[in-house]
């Protein structure tokens, strides 16, 4: 066959070959290590790819397959790299998938991001791509290169490098190991993790099913396990005997920074990114060089005891509790562990007697929730996550880490671990607490009640402490549909809690308080719920309305913390007891009345309001307010429609729906940004009943603040708000509402 | 399990296991291919058996089974009917393993006790796939709407996973702590080191017992570690650990009362609460006590394997319950 496509080892031209194949042609000229490859020309018709197809694997030998990649006009430039944006693809040596791969990598140029990010770079003109085609290598280990180069030499550079394909680097799903260095300076290297390793396969490897075992490097001795295989590539379980060696040793390093600085010379850059991959002949190969776009952050791998933002680790929640502490070693023999976090593969009986002395936490880099290790810290009140699996190589002895049980991440940190138990030390004056069996004598903890609950499989409770005079009252809670006991003492009254159960409740003593909750051991509410007949407040509504902010969620503390996070670098303090003063404004007025407060210059607001909300969406999540939640249930239950009507940002509103899991009972949100006018205004109701099509006339509104109040009231509604933890009626005359909280 | 391939999944045990016997391959996947049977009276199999130690599933199979399970989790009679069933095997299994220790002790060859300890923990075992076929995340979405957020949910399901009995890590130490008071009290040393061999000495090291003992079997090491232990607190570590129980089961019996609490009038989440907390608890009580029987048996297979002059490495179940039938 005539060879028709441009070849690597010719001159090419950028208009024709794009700036991929151009730039790789001319390093090859130079002599430097690039493999052999084809161009399909930027204007090579489509309706002649066929024939390109059959030219191609004529040319190309390719035992892995074949790559075809992206070689547009405008990528790899000086400005914009339009790095990641366009497709490379791997695909096997046959006509029909070839054929695929290359209209893929063409029709990427048209991916509307691509014009998008070049609109951002000021390049107005429509990509057009040439693609180029080579064998694909089947790397030991391969990756980016990122260099500054003087003289001939890579003056200050950062190396990224993983085992078999870079294809994981390159899109973020893998974090490669990184060294770093410069002139006088000492290279750096930190280890990464690397659970799973792409190779291209050959086809009878590609048709192996997961479990199999394929070599990973010919003739080495090293087998790897297949994990699956798709589009030509095997994912492989990376080899445990390959576990603490280092993916690119020193002598490769160098090779490869020498000939990175010969790449930038050849194509007239003072700095240069190049992906490179090394072959099972320990052979270096360029298969990318381009200007770097993007400098050199200032930052080094540096010592692992570094704090460093990227190293989060992720693992599986497995014992809770936020703590910080030096990490430590389970082999390193040492007894007391107390105030450190263990950092372990599992736990042995063994580890029993060092961790009855105290360690801040564990962290295993296997197992599950249900794992030895899980249950053994949840048994000692240990915070725990486990498997993170590399944990032992991420973590150097000492580094101080934070270990969040309830998510299950690991992190470098100098900082004091966020206060998140916001809920702790609620007083108990208004609440009934929920016990299955009854303390002798009752607990005096200012609680409202103690409520037994009769358990509908369980022995009838006895219930002579009826009689008995204590420091509160005790009841009884039949939950669900369960009959009131025929043995229950002629001292009750049993009252009927819609949605709940009944309650027996003494006579001759006050009435029930508003709210159930159960307690944990440290006496920390874990659940709450109210106790009005909530359905009897609902009446004949046609609609539920509700307000979010202090209104179904209690975001106060969350609210409190973002401004202190946003005003903080401006070097204005928000204590708690002013914040509190200022509830009832705007926070832009907040902010302003913050900065005067202390003489301070008035801080840039709008950033300051942005910064809050990030804040805010990344702090903890807000606490439910039960009363509101109950009627909320109550109304689904009946198959009324809900809807939110609020003043609060609308990503707040939705966030907060999420975290609290509430989606299924508030799928329409009205905010602000739906209506011209906020609270006072009756704009936001009535936009909420026009969506769930209701008469206002016929709607129930819950707002806990007097311009929430307004508004509804303002739109014709029945209109409730919440005193003291229940759901009263609000009236224009007497407004038991209070201050809005400051809206970020 | 791998992701889906061709249309199957693949469970590796070669991967997740490594350094394992045939015989301990050959009880994940022999007992793998029977859950269905064991938890469902469904006598179709979970996959097939490439090799002992890895099993494809096809994925429809995988989904139809996997589903009719889950909706039986829902319902508090299956899942109390399941746990009861469960229980049974487990002690079957402990009484069968007890008959083929003391047969070894003995200087018998075990061949009917042990074939009748393979076939009941081939039982015990189907309940590993605990660890990945429960349907956590349609709990977790149920605690979370109603206990009021995710954290809460994660908190809740978290606490249900602790187990009724102290788990064999704890109670390993509870044992040595016991071995080493009696020590003090003047009781003979290599009585007491031979206790905690028995009760506890296959729990002790890396590994698993069944290629080659633990090091707690080994009654000398177990002496020194008596007398190691004799000179340390051993009741503050007594109430550390009681304390530390009493306080992780009181969280899980409030967090179960939470849920309750918070399904209270929905009769569907009342009956799904109940269930899934049913299971929950056993699932942890039950991964602990597979653990420790897990060791029994594999130490006695291998005990049985050096009388017999066969290789613990290459045995496997049907070897085992083919001699016992033949005897």
């Amino acid at each position: 066959m005539t060879a028709t496509l441009p070849s690597l080892d010719q001159d090419l031209r950028t208009e024709t070959a794009g700036a991929k194949a151009t730039a790789l042609a001319r390093l090859a000229a130079a002599g430097l290590p690039v493999p052999a490859g084809v161009v399909v020309p930027v204007d090579h018709p489509d309706d002649l790819l066929p024939g390109a197809v059959a030219e191609i694997l004529t040319r190309c030998p390719a035992p892995h397959g074949l790559i075809a990649r992206s070689s547009a006009v405008a990528e790899d430039g000086h400005s914009a790299s339009f790095a990641g944006l366009f497709t490379s693809r791997i695909t096997p040596a046959a006509p029909s998938a070839l054929l695929d791969a290359l209209r893929a990598v063409r029709a990427s140029a048209h991916h509307p991001t691509v014009a998008t990010y070049g609109r951002a770079r000021g390049i107005t003109a429509h990509p057009a791509m040439a693609v180029l085609v080579q064998a694909a290598l089947r790397p030991v280990c391969s990756g980016v290169l990122a260099a500054e180069v003087a003289e001939g030499r890579c003056t200050r550079w950062r190396i990224e490098a993983v085992r078999g394909l870079a294809e994981p680097l390159v899109s973020g799903t893998q974090t490669g190991e990184i060294h770093t260095g410069g002139r006088g300076q000492e290279a750096g290297t930190r280890p990464a993790v690397q659970e799973t390793i792409q190779l291209p396969g050959t086809p009878d490897e590609l048709d192996m099913p997961p479990g199999e075992w394929v070599d990973l490097v010919p003739d080495s001795g090293t087998r790897a396990k297949i994990r699956t295989s798709e589009a030509g590539v095997l994912h492989l379980h990376t080899p445990a005997q390959l576990a603490g060696h280092p993916v690119l040793a020193a002598g490769a390093r160098g090779r490869l920074l020498t000939t990175a600085a010969l790449a930038a010379t050849v194509l007239g850059l003072d700095r240069i990114d190049v992906e490179w991959v090394i072959d099972h002949r320990a052979e270096l190969h360029l298969i990318q060089a381009r200007p770097l776009t993007a400098p050199l952050t200032g930052r080094t791998t540096g010592a692992p005891t570094t704090v460093d933002d990227n190293l989060v680790l992720h693992g599986i929640a497995a014992a809770p509790g936020v703590v910080i502490g030096p990490a430590t070693r389970a082999d390193n023999g040492t007894a007391d562990i107390s105030g450190r976090v263990l950092l372990c593969r599992e736990l042995g009986p063994e580890a029993v007697p060092a961790l009855l002395t105290g360690p801040a936490a564990v962290v295993a880099t296997t197992g599950g929730e249900l794992s030895h290790t899980a249950i053994i810290t949840r048994e000692l009140g240990i915070p725990c996550v486990t498997n993170v699996t590399n944990a032992l190589t991420a973590i150097a002895p000492a580094t101080i880490v934070e270990v969040d049980g309830n998510t299950g991440t690991v992190r470098p940190t100098t900082a004091v671990p966020a206060q998140r138990a916001a809920q702790d030390a609620l007083p108990l004056a208004m609440t009934a607490v929920l016990t299955r069996t009854l303390e002798n004598p009752l607990p005096a903890d200012g609680r409202a009640a103690t409520v037994l609950w009769l358990d509908p499989d369980g022995p009838t409770p006895d219930l002579t402490p009826f009689a008995a005079a204590g420091p509160h009252p005790v009841a009884v809670l039949l939950p669900g549909d369960l009959p009131v006991p025929a043995t229950a003492p002629p001292g009750i009254r049993p009252i009927r809690l819609h949605g709940l159960g009944t309650l027996l409740w003494p006579r001759g003593t006050p009435p029930p308080p508003a709210e159930i909750a159960v307690l944990g051991p440290d006496g920390q509410v874990l659940h709450r719920r109210t106790m009005t007949d909530t359905a009897a407040l609902l009446g004949d509504a046609q609609a539920l309305i509700v307000d979010w902010d202090g209104t179904v969620a209690d975001n106060t503390v969350a609210r409190h913390r973002a401004l202190q996070a946003a005003l903080a670098p401006y070097g204005i303090p928000v204590p708690a007891d002013r914040y509190r003063a200022l509830a009832g404004l705007p926070v832009r007025d907040v902010i302003v009345q913050l900065a005067a407060d202390l003489t301070l210059p008035i801080p840039p607001v709008e950033e300051v309001v942005a910064h809050s909300r990030t804040a805010l969406l990344a702090g903890p999540a807000p606490l439910p307010i039960a009363c509101t939640v109950d009627l909320l249930r109550a109304a689904n239950a009946l198959g009324i429609p809900v809807a939110v009507a609020s003043s609060a940002a609308t990503v707040l509103v939705h966030d907060g729906i999420q975290r609290l899991g509430l989606q299924a009972l508030l799928p329409v949100v009205v905010t602000l940004d739906d209506v011209p006018c906020g609270k006072p205004a009756p704009d936001a109701y009535l936009e909420a009943a026009r969506r769930l099509g209701a008469d206002p006339a016929r709607c129930l509104a819950v707002d806990d603040a007097a311009d929430g109040i307004t508004a509804a009231l303002a739109a014709g509604m029945r209109t409730l708000t919440i005193h003291h933890g229940r759901l009263v009626p609000a009236t224009a005359a007497g407004v038991p509402g209070g201050p809005r909280a400051a809206q970020p | 399990m791998e992701p889906v391939w061709k249309g199957q999944l693949t469970c590796d045990y070669e991967h997740t296991r490594p350094g394992s016997t045939l015989l301990e391959l050959d009880l994940y996947t022999a007992s793998l291919l029977r859950w269905p049977l064991i938890f469902m009276d469904d006598p179709r199999p979970y996959g097939r058996v490439r090799r002992p130690g890895i099993v494809d599933i096809p994925e429809p199979d995988h989904l139809v089974l996997t589903r009719r399970w889950h909706d039986l989790l829902a319902d508090p009679a299956y899942a109390s009917a399941m746990v009861a069933a469960a229980e049974q095997r487990k002690l079957l299994a402990d009484t069968a393993l007890h008959a083929t220790e003391h047969e070894l002790d003995r200087g018998g060859a075990a061949e009917l006790p042990l074939a009748r300890a393979t076939e009941a923990f081939l039982g015990v075992m189907s309940a590993h796939i605990v660890n990945w076929l429960l349907p956590d995340d349609q709990w977790q979405q149920l605690l979370a709407g109603l206990l009021g957020g995710a954290a809460d949910g994660r908190a809740c399901r978290l606490a249900l996973n602790t187990p009724d009995a102290t788990g064999h890590l704890l109670d390993a130490h509870l044992v040595l702590l016991d071995g080493a008071d009696t020590l003090t009290g003047g009781a003979d040393l290599t009585a007491a080191a031979d206790a905690l061999a028995a009760r506890a000495g296959t729990l002790y090291g890396d590994g698993s017992p069944a290629a080659a003992a633990m090091p707690l079997e080994d009654r000398n090491r177990a002496a020194a570690l008596l007398t190691a232990t004799a000179i340390t607190d051993t009741g503050s570590q007594r109430a550390v650990i009681d304390d530390a129980r009493r306080r992780a089961v009181g969280l899980r019996d409030a967090w179960v009362l939470a849920a309750r609490l918070a399904a209270a009038g929905d009769p569907v989440a009342t009956a799904r609460v109940a269930a899934l907390t049913a299971v929950c608890r056993w699932a942890a009580d039950s991964e602990e006590s597979r653990k420790v029987q897990r060791h029994r048996y594999l130490a006695a297979a291998r005990r049985w394997c050096e009388y017999h002059g066969a290789d613990p490495a290459t045995v496997t179940t049907a070897d085992l319950l083919t001699r016992g039938v033949t005897r």
